[in-house]
């Protein structure tokens, strides 16, 4: 393969490991934000302020690792390619 | 597909250059001649190869922001490269570069590129004609800059800067972007301020397009209004060069002309308002995408060009 093409493979593979990465923070932090507002409402309310603290940290803990296994997968994903294009790259050297 | 890739990869460089430089991206473009799609060595072999028949006057083109060398080509497949090879004997050079980047950077790229060129050329260089379209021409400009600041031999042999559809004076349009962008900081709702992330993502080429910002120190004079900055450029035009200028307009009529220019470029900008412009040619009824590859401008170029 030629060597610039595969600069730009690899640099495909970086650039969507980094979108993916930061796309899913700035998805989490819309998501918090808004969730935020409806907690901090219900959180006022006597009756039920208690059941929605729970409910906000329960919810909270659940937002943080379905973000965050996204996340982990697309490390993985890109970890699989970056080791795919290196084994290409030794294969076109020999 | 390799074209259509190398446009895609050009909008990608404009739009995000300067991270994928940051980031060692390999889809970040290194600036450098190019012939038919790929990069020459700065080596006089390697020059040799790409052009056999090189002549002591050249010609160096730049591209515009998330172009490549590819948006001279008229549908003939000439270009005003080849037509200054085959009518004035110029020897054409395509620049392609990331810009994405800081125009200062570029241009101090630009202008070491210029010292290497010139070294490694297959023949002795007597006369270097610039020619950049849109941000082109602010990279040569501030090239220019750099080259005088430091001396350097390749700018004595230039007698001739000519910009084609250049911002000289700023794009509103970016300047809109950034007054947006500010606007959309102030308000505190989680969807606006990812709007506003998104907004700010803007590379820092374009954004340096705002002001015609040529030097990195003048980036810290910018001001989130739409107007211009100063009544007068910054950095002035070099005395010791002819600078030609081409703007276009979208409608001959003066009033909308003066509103909207060639759609992208307003015509005080673009005809250099505040600077000293040694030549001036307005085409009316050219829009920005149409000025890098007319014929209409080709005959004001050769006219030029052909004046010792």
């Amino acid at each position: 393969m030629n060597p610039r093409t595969l600069a730009q493979l690899r640099g495909a593979r970086q650039l969507f490991e980094e979108a993916v990465e930061h796309g899913s923070r700035a998805v989490e932090r819309v998501h918090r934000a808004t969730a935020d507002r409806t907690f901090v409402v219900l959180e006022a309310i006597p009756p039920v302020e208690d059941a929605a603290r729970v409910v906000h940290r329960v919810h909270d803990v659940v937002l943080g690792g379905v973000y965050g296994s996204v996340r982990g997968v697309n490390r993985v994903v890109g970890s699989v390619l970056t080791v795919v294009l290196a084994e290409v790259a030794k294969k076109d050297e020999r | 597909m390799g074209r259509r890739l190398d446009v895609a990869l050009a909008v990608l460089n404009g739009a995000v250059g300067d991270h994928l430089a940051r980031t060692g991206n390999g889809l970040a473009f290194a600036m450098a001649p190019y012939v038919h799609g790929e990069p020459v060595a700065l080596r006089r072999d390697a020059l040799e190869r790409a052009c056999p028949v090189a002549t002591p006057r050249i010609v160096v083109l730049v591209h515009g922001l998330m172009n490549t060398e590819d948006i001279f080509r008229m549908p003939s497949g000439e270009d005003y490269g080849t037509l200054l090879r085959s009518q004035l004997g110029y020897t054409p050079w395509y620049v392609r570069y990331n810009s994405g980047l800081p125009i200062a950077d570029n241009g101090a790229s630009l202008s070491s590129l210029l010292d290497a060129l010139l070294s490694e050329h297959p023949v002795p260089v007597t006369e270097l004609l610039l020619l950049g379209y849109s941000m082109g021409g602010l990279v040569v400009r501030a090239a220019t800059h750099d080259a005088a600041g430091r001396d350097a031999p390749w700018l004595r042999k230039v007698r001739r800067a000519v910009y084609v559809g250049t911002p000289h004076r700023g794009a509103p349009l970016e300047r809109a972007g950034r007054v947006l962008t500010r606007a959309m900081r102030a308000i505190p709702d989680p969807y606006v301020q990812l709007a506003a992330d998104l907004a700010a993502l803007r590379s820092e080429g374009l954004q340096d397009l705002g002001d015609a910002d040529l030097r990195h120190e003048d980036r810290t004079r910018r001001t989130p209004r739409l107007g211009l900055r100063d009544a007068r450029h910054p950095v002035p035009l070099l005395p010791a060069l002819e600078h030609c200028l081409v703007a276009g307009t979208l409608s001959p009529d003066p009033w909308l002309a003066a509103l909207f220019g060639d759609a992208v470029v307003p015509l005080r900008s673009a005809s250099g308002a505040g600077l000293e412009v040694s030549r001036l040619r307005v085409f009316p009824g050219l829009g920005h995408a149409a000025l890098p590859r007319s014929m209409e401008v080709w005959a004001q170029l050769r006219a030029w060009c052909a004046t010792p």
